[in-house]
């Protein structure tokens, strides 16, 4: 089964083809990385398959199933959470309300009729229930955010020494890792199907990076499955079942790491002689 | 003489302070590489060259004059030119108009023209590319624009900000070798600022240490590439360094 | 019919100047200059004093007119929009709306707020073309404008200073280390925009033949919708919008009649907004990647009262009438009636980050629902009070649903203009609303039978509400709901991406808003027996949003704190509505400045 299937997905910017004709698949618990040069349109893939952007042509299935209206709220209802390449945090919330805010998807008690929310007219009634609950909670509504609060400690134990003693600080005053780590809290804590990163260990150092990565090979020994893009080879390679090149807005190659990596496409196009 | 020189520089935004007293020198020439963790200054001591930041006490001298309280457009003018971070092209206007951007310090409008034909001599593909719009380039033509641009100045001294972050490998290779064929060809001074070190200390002859605020090392590129401190230093891996908020 | 072409082309003429500065600007430095049309206001009336009073001639009069608004410009942009340009643009927005309060206000100061005969310095009617009467102040006009745009058009192309502008558009950081002043180029565009619209605002005064302060720079606010129009940003979308506007206008007055006017432009204007924000001409991109969130505006925490301090405060509110006096009662209840309108506004303005120019609005829409409810269908005070509120809940939210998929300028242009579409409205739709007339004989609060009639009694019932609505606002702020909220003002992409509906809790925000604002509609109109349009002005919705700015953006006692400064000191003091409106202004600026926190917050640790 398969959590995340892409086919013939193209997206243009004014006459530009940033994607072009792009498949990619990432089954249950797998791991797959998007590597490629700079303008090859990982990140615009990214976008994509988040709802942030709308594809121009192609088709998007998650757990084999399209979906009707590609906006990103779907997207993330669907399971498909994602992280940022430069860390998007809410600055003015402490840490602990930026993971509490990845909970609101779960909500059930907090947020009835909540299945109208899609609709234009008929969002008032979730949101006037919203307010009746927010002024009047009901003792279920009181249960439910109680054991949020408690899912949202256990993402900052993921990072216990990180994010344990600035759970109530506010997130603009964090380190960039820390950004990033509260970043992947919020992500963890809706329980995704599939978590996209977006270069997590961009803007790191050498020693962040390979702490970054102890906890994404915890992940992945967890059974999550994760796509993401990175420029970091052995980050990639180390954490990879599955490894896409695109360039161009193309794919050019792709297979289990060790291939791509003696792959002479990919070394022409984006390792370079070195490798 | 040097070409440039910073004798105890500090610098505070507020109540932070970035630099604490730093002291640097470039001869005529030389590639040297800065380097240091999150937050260690290096971005602000190439703010400070460039004038975008001024410091509270100390002083800089440029080509045998004291630049300390020159505004940016001044310093440009006489010879130091910078290539930001993250490349930052002009992406809505076209290559020429980002060419002339470059030169805007520039009055003289045959010296800007000969300027831009000596561009389009050295990056031919930026020739080819003149009326398109720059935002449409790819990561690769893109930072040969930024070079590009900063050489319409006619610098003597060129600050880089992290020239390859985010690029992939063979770029990266690509820009490093295309450093160091400025500083060879033109004869150019190359200060940048490089997060991955041992690339950068490949093409340098000299390297400075950063860590929070301090000049804590410096020295040749060989000696910095051995010495067990750059790495501690570099690496962050002291907790009182690496983790400040 | 052709006449009314022509006319309406003149119009446009000088609405595409206002709006070519208010684009301009735009793409410098991404903030919306709302003291643009003020600017032009300020021009006509300072065209009307050399030209009539001390009697130059007309060329040298732009001239003067030209450099006096270019050191409007200058100013305005020193004092409220450089010291801002790192702040979130949410506080240049506030303050660049609050130089136009000062503006307009010291124009009528100096000028006066008489009607003046516009001198005719050119024959306005001496051309006769097929039919057509035409006159050489039309040719001036027209030539003028055409000549500026190529000349503008053509030096942002090839020109060094130009270029320089449009490489500070694109990137300002990127720009300064290109030795570009970007200080500098910002300041020019702000030159050049005052420029075009003071010599606008002679042009318009040259067609219109009389001017006050007021007319002036409401034509001025029209160019807002010209730009809006055109696509902010685009200069060639500013001159097409411009014309286009002028054009319609022309025709809409010709076919529905004057009254119609301000309905008719700013209708015009929200469904533009609603249906194609980005403008007839304008890239959609410059819609969905303007960054405008109202994170650090105001970062901080309200400072905590405690038990003990609110039941003292609520003691000492309560009994503060029977100590001093019915008068200060009145001016209490007016307090309350304010805060009531403000204290929700930390949701919108605070929480999630959008600014309400309009909250007039829903207060108007609560009046004149519950007054005609409890006139007309006798329908008992409680059940007018919550249909006010509904009424204007509904009512605003529906108009303006689409507009929650946008943020900053964009929300705060769409809710001013519904406050002149519904005010407009209320006007014409005589048959209901009685026009210009209003409504007399709205019967005085009663609950079960008994009458409030006394000031002091009306001032307890309002203290009762304003507790009432600071209790749901605090608790919708502690609950997971406001840290919801806070997030979709904190950034709305990563709030959608953790499946989190933002158009939908923006609206609620505003809901909730203007709910409270029509309850406040409703109380006020009982309270005075009496209303009719003009109470429901650009003042009022200026006021509300001042309160929150002094108070706090995010805190909800720190509104009623601004209600009694700024409504209930100058009621006490007795000063003239002038110079509170003058006052409001620095205000504004001073604190967006000085203490973006507000009064009653403590900075962020």
């Amino acid at each position: 089964m398969n959590v995340l299937e892409i086919t013939g997905l193209s997206k243009s910017f004014s006459g530009l083809r940033a994607v072009n004709g792009v498949g990619l698949r990432v089954a249950e618990h797998q791991t797959v990385s998007i590597i490629g040069p700079n303008g090859s349109g990982k990140t615009t893939t990214l976008n994509l398959v988040t709802g942030v952007l709308r594809p121009d042509a192609g088709t998007i299935l998650i757990n084999g199933h399209p979906l009707p209206a590609r906006h990103p709220e779907q997207v993330a209802a669907s399971g498909i959470l994602r992280t940022f390449q430069n860390g998007r945090v809410f600055g003015n919330l402490s840490v602990n309300e930026n993971i509490e805010i990845g909970t609101h998807l779960g909500l059930r008690a907090n947020r009835p009729f909540k299945v109208f929310a899609a609709h234009p007219l008929m969002a008032w009634l979730p949101m006037l229930a919203e307010v009746l609950l927010a002024c009047f909670p009901t003792p279920a509504a009181r249960r439910e955010l109680a054991e949020a609060q408690e899912r949202v400690n256990e993402q900052v134990n993921r990072f216990p020494e990180r994010l344990g003693p600035r759970q109530n600080h506010l997130a603009h005053t964090l380190s960039y890792a820390n950004r990033r780590r509260t970043e992947i809290a919020r992500s963890l804590v809706a329980g995704p199907e599939l978590l996209v990163l977006d270069e997590p260990t961009a803007g790191m150092n050498q020693s962040e990076t390979a702490e970054m990565l102890k906890q994404l090979l915890e992940l992945k020994a967890s059974g999550q499955a994760m796509l993401l893009v990175e420029h970091k080879l052995d980050l990639v390679m180390t954490l990879s079942d599955w490894v896409y090149v695109m360039d161009g807005g193309q794919v050019i190659a792709s297979g289990p790491p060790a291939r791509v990596r003696t792959d002479p496409a990919v070394i022409d196009a984006y390792l370079g002689r070195k490798s | 003489m040097s070409l440039i020189e910073l004798n105890q520089i500090k610098v505070s935004y507020g109540m932070v302070k970035a630099l604490n007293g730093i002291d640097l020198m470039m001869n005529s020439g030389e590639i040297v590489c800065l380097l240091g963790g999150n937050a260690s200054g290096k971005s602000t001591t190439m703010k400070t060259i460039l004038g975008l930041v001024h410091p509270t006490s100390g002083a800089i001298r440029w080509d045998g004059h004291e630049i300390t309280t020159w505004p940016t457009p001044r310093r440009i003018a006489s010879g130091i030119a910078s290539v930001p971070e993250a490349r930052r092209i002009f992406g809505p206007m076209t290559v020429e108009e980002n060419l002339l951007i470059g030169a805007y310090t520039c009055r003289d409008r045959h010296l800007i023209r000969q300027r831009l034909a000596e561009q389009y001599d050295r990056f031919p593909r930026l020739a080819e590319r003149r009326t398109q719009t720059a935002g449409t380039m790819s990561g690769g033509e893109q930072q040969m624009l930024a070079f590009a641009r900063a050489l319409m100045s006619g610098p003597r001294l060129i600050c880089m900000d992290e020239p390859t972050m985010g690029l992939s490998p063979k770029l990266v290779d690509e820009v490093l070798a295309s450093i160091a064929d400025l500083n060879r060809d033109l004869g150019i001074t190359i200060l940048m600022v490089e997060q991955q070190a041992e690339l950068a200390l490949s093409i340098a002859h000299r390297g400075y240490v950063l860590a929070t605020g301090d000049m804590v090392l410096s020295g040749e590129a060989a000696e910095l590439l051995d010495n067990p401190r750059v790495q501690e230093a570099y690496l962050g891996r002291t907790i009182a360094n690496g983790e400040t908020e | 019919m052709l006449d009314t072409i022509i006319s309406g082309l003149v119009h446009g003429n000088v609405y595409a100047l206002v709006a070519v500065g208010i684009s301009l600007i735009f793409g410098v430095t991404n903030v919306v200059n709302f003291a643009q049309g003020s600017i032009m206001g300020f021009g006509a009336m300072l065209g009307w004093w050399y030209i009539g009073v001390l009697g130059w001639p007309w060329w040298l009069s732009l001239v003067a007119v030209g450099v006096s608004a270019a050191v409007i410009g200058w100013l305005v942009n020193l004092t409220t929009v450089r010291p801002l340009i790192k702040a979130p643009p949410i506080a240049a927005l506030l303050t660049t709306f609050a130089a136009s309060m000062v503006l307009d206000n010291f124009s009528q100061m100096v000028f006066s707020t008489e009607t003046r005969a516009y001198p005719e310095p050119l024959p306005t009617d001496n051309i006769q073309l097929a039919g057509l009467s035409l006159g050489t102040s039309d040719l001036v006009t027209f030539g003028f404008t055409l000549v500026t745009m190529l000349a503008l058009g053509a030096y942002l192309r090839f020109g060094r200073d130009g270029r320089a502008i449009r490489a500070s558009a694109a990137d300002p950081d990127a720009a300064q280390q290109m030795g570009v002043e970007v200080r500098r180029v910002q300041n020019l565009s702000f030159i050049l925009a005052s420029v075009l619209g003071g010599i606008g605002g002679v042009f318009f005064g040259m067609y219109s033949g009389i001017v006050t302060p007021t007319s002036a720079s409401f034509t001025g606010t029209v160019g807002f919708v010209a730009a809006a129009l055109g696509g902010l940003g685009s200069i060639s979308g500013a001159v097409a919008g411009g014309l286009l506007i002028g054009l319609l206008e022309a025709l809409g007055i010709y076919q529905f009649g004057g009254g119609f006017r301000d309905v008719f432009i700013f209708g015009l204007f929200l469904v533009v907004l609603l249906v194609r924000p980005h403008g007839l001409f304008g890239s959609r991109r410059t819609v969905t990647t303007e960054p405008m969130t109202g994170t650090f505006l105001g970062a901080g925490r309200s400072i905590p009262i405690g038990k003990w301090g609110w039941a003292g405060l609520g003691a000492s509110a309560i009994g503060l009438p029977f100590v001093a006096g019915p008068v200060v009662a009145s001016a209490g209840s007016q307090v309350a009636i304010y805060a009531i309108m403000a204290i929700p506004m930390v949701l919108l303005a605070g929480s999630v980050g959008q600014v309400s120019l309009g909250q007039a609005a829903p207060v108007a829409i609560g009046a004149y629902a519950s007054a005609l409810l409890t006139t007309e269908l006798d329908l008992p005070f409680a059940m007018g009070l919550l249909a006010g509120g509904a009424a204007a809940m509904v009512i605003s939210t529906l108009i303006t649903l689409p507009i929650w998929r946008l943020n900053g300028h964009y929300v705060s242009m769409a809710t001013m203009a519904l406050a002149y579409v519904v005010v407009g409205v209320i006007l014409n739709w005589e048959p209901v609303t009685n026009g210009a007339y209003g409504i007399a004989g709205i019967p005085a609060p009663q609950f079960f039978g008994t009458v409030l009639i006394t000031p002091v009694q009306h001032y307890l019932l309002d203290l009762v509400i304003v507790m009432l609505v600071l209790w749901v606002v605090l608790r919708i702020q502690h609950s997971h709901l406001g840290t919801v909220l806070a997030g979709v003002g904190s950034d709305e992409t990563a709030s959608r991406c953790l499946g989190i509906h933002t158009r939908d809790y923006k609206a609620l925000a505003y809901a909730v808003c203007s709910f409270c604002a029509g309850v406040a509609g409703a109380l006020l109109a009982h309270q005075y027996n009496y209303i009719d349009p003009t109470v429901f002005t650009i003042q009022m919705s200026i006021l509300v949003l001042t309160i929150v700015v002094l108070g706090g953006l995010n805190s909800p006692f720190g509104a009623v704190i601004g209600a009694v400064v700024l409504v209930g000191l100058p009621e006490a003091l007795r000063i003239a509505n002038d110079v509170r409106i003058l006052a409001y202004g620095v205000i504004m600026i001073v604190m967006i400045r000085f203490r973006p926190q507000g009064l009653w917050m403590r900075r962020a640790s």
